[in-house]
């Protein structure tokens, strides 16, 4: 056998497949990708409503609004759209992130006209009904109760509520129980009926069918959708998040501590975007990246270690997480910490770059090979206005960033002193080997409610007597 | 228009799943599954070995064994296997279930013998240091502790398990116990290579962008000369004695919220006639916002946050697996008396036929949109062949759950669901921390 692996055959080009666009005379943008593969047809709606149309103290409202849609309509109870869905075999799912609001559905072909003619009723005329908003909050809140005694959940909305503050991208886009009790049906329904409206939506079909059939469809189905107003432009984030700080979430009986060490980052429009990606590549990303590669292979200290760039309309994030037994806890934050200096200061080799350029170009084909990820890389673009050939130079844009580019965007962006640092385990066993790493703050999970303004550190840096430490 | 439409979906032409059979001289069983469509391919290796074949005292073993067979074999360095797919822009992973291991990669087609390459050369021998075995051992106890200790429900599975078979191994997780995997050694490493990673044990399934005939050549290039093992491969003998009583176990989980109740029904291996009527009675019962459970627990009496129950077939004996978790403020009690209900009427009626064809398409659904990736179909191919011995029923099975009918259905669930039959778990929350002032309503 060979001590080294057999070289490559001749490679097969893969070109992003071709989309056909238009708007409707409402002003709803469609989108259509033909795919015949299989007797299929993805159907995504993307609609400007995502929490950050609303207040942070009303986290959970676009959410809930999206839970509702099929909850009972004109010409629907909640329970008759649940048959005609379920009888089609058509999931429809229906969530708020913080862009945009998404209706999604995957249906087979020859159920395709009805299940439009579904989800145009969910979108058009939904009633907001007071009892199916009852319902549809026990069981958020429900739900909530269990995330929020979910260490991996605590530190990630706990980061995000300190990297964000006050903003509506600080709180978790379902919500918190409190915000949710403070939820009307009427507020729902204004919310949606505001922000209802064609000209900021975009209807993607992707698969077995053909640009004139789907266009048909959305008119005869949507044609008539008007209304909402204009929302204006969003308010950005403030343009630095907080200094370093350092809080603990008390866990009681957590058996493993979820660490998460992150900072803002830049949009995804920022002209840096793609650099980053690649940066992040080398420093987190993927079993070979320096993250994994030192915490996992090299000191066994977790399962998993990764970074992620998380970048929105308005602002972003650059968040590093990982987990470990208790013990081992503070180990684990000092050796992200030194390896984000490193990361900073040190150079970045020409191999790891290469080797990142060869995954994120390479493995495209692999990524865009259903009509649903086709559908979610279109609707993205039409999110952020990225350029209608976006996807079409993507891999030549990658494959001309230069290691330059890298060290200084790296430069640039990353900023270990900036970074918050959040960890979500049995406090009373990592407090003291925590002080490491600077003042902080512990507070118990139970108190943990992101969508209160002051949250619990400005105000007040002991919320607990005897709780919080130096 | 609805039923019109729902009869038309349940006749959507099912996509070829056309692929070609062949063998090595040394039993290496391969499936190849032409498609062009992508410039890409998915290899997956199924070795016919899983946690089930755990002897005592070695549980998650199998689990372990797959994370070493990262860690370095005679070509390919410890952090090199990961390396060189992703350096061809492929994404790997491996899994290990009760019954079987799978290794997977999925890259561009022309890095096709790259990854044959890697996979031979695992199978050939490892090479993993003692140090690399004590942290890999280190990384799969992190692994449990994520995804079972540290989650407010994580240990339920274990349990229920734990009492619902008395001798056959599905008694334990594919993750084991924190023991055993702290008695696990290096030495246990190379013996259970020899034993299971052998040609007679592995089936290798390629689907993509390459030529069938390329295909098999390049595999038997890399795979032929692996010498075949003489002994039989060791297989469970283990008979499950049936049960007799309803078995009842409490637990309080301290970082789980709300009440919640868990039972677990045995039932007979997939493939058995009555597993296609088991299937559909799951959909009935569990799938979507109309199904009969989802109805009655989570939408009429807000009882459940959420509520299912459904078959899991494995290769041996198998379960039927209820789940409930309380809403704000109920009682599992109640959840666990509606569940009953539900199933009663489930024994008492045949289903209506209408909800037969919603059960239908839902099955047609999950052969055509379940099946998009070539990830999927592959992973299909290997279920039936490695699972039920025979890759060519991947064609006859959609016919075996269109077959089903309402009489079916009442039949398995007054068979299967019944209460000599179950273990019921109730799941306690722990005490509210101190502070904790109520989730208001």
């Amino acid at each position: 056998m060979n001590a080294l692996p057999p070289p490559p055959a001749a490679k097969r080009e893969f070109s992003f497949p071709e989309h056909r666009s238009c708007r409707l005379p409402n002003g709803l943008t469609l989108l259509v990708v033909e795919d015949f593969r299989q007797p299929m047809v993805v159907l995504d709606l993307m609609l400007d409503a995502g929490s950050i149309r609303h207040s942070p103290a009303s986290a959970g409202l676009s959410s809930i609004a999206a839970r509702l849609l099929s909850q009972g309509t004109e010409h629907y109870s909640a329970q008759e759209m649940a048959r005609s869905l379920d009888l089609i075999a058509a999931g429809l799912a229906a969530h708020a992130a913080r862009d945009a609001f998404y209706v999604s559905m995957q249906t087979l072909q020859p159920a395709l006209p009805l299940a439009v003619r579904l989800l145009a009723e969910t979108l058009l005329r939904p009633l907001f009904e007071p009892e199916e908003m009852q319902r549809v909050i026990l069981n958020q809140t429900s739900s909530l109760q269990i995330h929020y005694a979910d260490a991996e959940f605590l530190a990630a909305a706990a980061a995000t509520r300190l990297l964000f503050g006050a903003h509506s991208y600080g709180t978790p886009a379902d919500g918190h129980p409190a915000s949710l009790a403070r939820m009307s049906a009427e507020e729902v329904r204004r919310f949606y009926s505001a922000h209802s409206r064609p000209e900021n939506a975009c209807l993607i079909f992707s698969g077995a069918i053909g640009f004139a059939e789907a266009l048909r469809l959305a008119e005869d189905n949507l044609g008539a959708w008007t209304g909402g107003r204009s929302p204006g432009a969003p308010t950005p984030p403030s343009p630095d998040g907080p200094g370093q700080r350092v809080l603990l979430i008390d866990v009681p009986h957590a058996v493993q501590t979820q660490i998460v060490i992150g900072q803002r980052c830049i949009a995804r429009r920022d002209p840096d975007h793609l650099p980053l990606v690649l940066a992040n590549q080398v420093f987190g990303a993927g079993f070979n990246s320096r993250l994994n590669l030192r915490l996992r292979a090299r000191e066994g200290l977790t399962y998993g270690a990764r970074s992620v760039l998380q970048m929105d309309r308005l602002g972003g994030s650059f968040q590093i997480s990982t987990f470990t037994q208790t013990g081992k806890s503070a180990q684990a934050v000092g050796i992200i910490l030194e390896l984000l200096q490193e990361f900073v200061h040190g150079p970045i080799t020409a191999r790891e770059l290469e080797d990142a350029k060869a995954y994120v170009i390479g493995s495209f084909p692999i990524h865009n090979e259903t009509p649903g990820q086709v559908a979610d890389r279109l609707l993205s673009s039409a999110l952020h206005e990225l350029p209608e050939d976006y996807w079409h130079t993507y891999r030549q844009k990658l494959e001309e960033i230069t290691l330059e580019e890298i060290s200084s965007v790296i430069r640039k962006h990353i900023r270990p002193e900036h970074c918050s640092i959040v960890a979500a385990g049995e406090a009373s066993a990592i407090r003291s080997s925590m002080r490491d790493f600077g003042e902080g703050v512990l507070l118990a999970a139970s108190r943990f409610d992101p969508t209160r303004e002051d949250l619990f550190l400005s105000a007040d840096p002991h919320p607990e007597p005897g709780m919080s430490y130096h | 228009m609805l039923m019109k439409t729902a009869e038309a979906a349940s006749r959507t032409p099912m996509p070829p799943l056309d692929f070609t059979e062949h063998r090595l001289a040394n039993g290496i069983r391969l499936l190849l599954l032409e498609d062009h469509h992508r410039p890409m391919a998915h290899l997956e290796l199924w070795y016919h070995v899983g946690s089930k074949d755990e002897k005592p005292g070695t549980t998650g073993f199998a689990h372990l064994f797959e994370h070493l067979m990262f860690r370095g074999s005679r070509h390919v360095g410890p952090e090199q296997h990961m390396l060189y797919v992703r350096q061809a822009g492929g994404v790997v992973n491996a899994y290990t279930t009760f019954d079987q291991t799978v290794y997977w990669e999925t890259f561009p087609s022309h890095y096709l013998e790259r990854m044959l390459w890697l996979e031979a050369d695992r199978l050939a021998a490892l090479d993993v240091s003692e140090s690399n075995f004590l942290r890999e051992r280190e990384v799969v106890k992190e692994e449990r502790r994520m995804h079972y200790e540290n989650q407010p429900y994580g240990l339920l599975a274990e349990d229920i398990l734990d009492s619902t078979f008395t001798v056959y191994p599905y008694k334990h997780m594919p993750i084991g116990s924190m023991e055993d995997l702290d008695r696990a050694s290096i030495d246990m490493v190379r013996d259970f290579h020899g034993r299971y990673y052998v040609p007679g044990n592995l089936t290798l399934i390629l689907a993509g962008d390459f030529d069938t005939h390329e295909g098999i050549r390049l595999v038997d290039r890399h795979f032929g000369s692996l010498p075949p093992r003489a002994d039989p491969i060791p297989r469970v003998s283990a008979i499950e004695p049936p049960q007799e009583n309803l078995r009842e176990l409490r637990k309080t989980y301290p970082m789980a919220p709300l009440p919640a109740v868990a039972g677990s029904f045995h039932l007979p291996p997939m493939g058995h006639p009555d597993s296609y009527a088991l299937e559909i009675a799951s959909v009935i019962l569990s799938s979507g916002q109309s199904s009969r459970l989802y109805r009655r627990l989570v939408y009429e009496t807000q009882s459940a946050l959420s509520a299912s129950g459904q078959a899991y077939l494995l290769e041996g004996p198998s379960i039927f697996f209820s789940f409930a978790i309380c809403n704000y403020g109920r009682d599992a009690a109640d959840l666990n008396r509606l569940m009953q209900e539900v199933f009663l009427e489930m024994k008492e009626n045949p289903v209506s036929e209408e909800e037969l064809l919603k059960a239908k398409n839902n099955v047609v659904r999950d052969f055509i949109i379940g099946r998009q990736t070539l990830e999927q179909r592959a992973g299909f191919l290997g279920k039936m062949a490695v699972l039920r011995n025979d890759p060519s029923l991947c064609q006859a099975e959609l016919a075996r759950y269109q077959e089903v009918t309402p009489a079916d259905v009442q039949r398995v669930c007054r068979h299967y669901l019944i209460e000599t039959n179950e273990t019921r778990l109730w799941v306690e929350p722990g005490p509210p921390p101190p502070g904790e002032e109520g989730i208001p309503q």
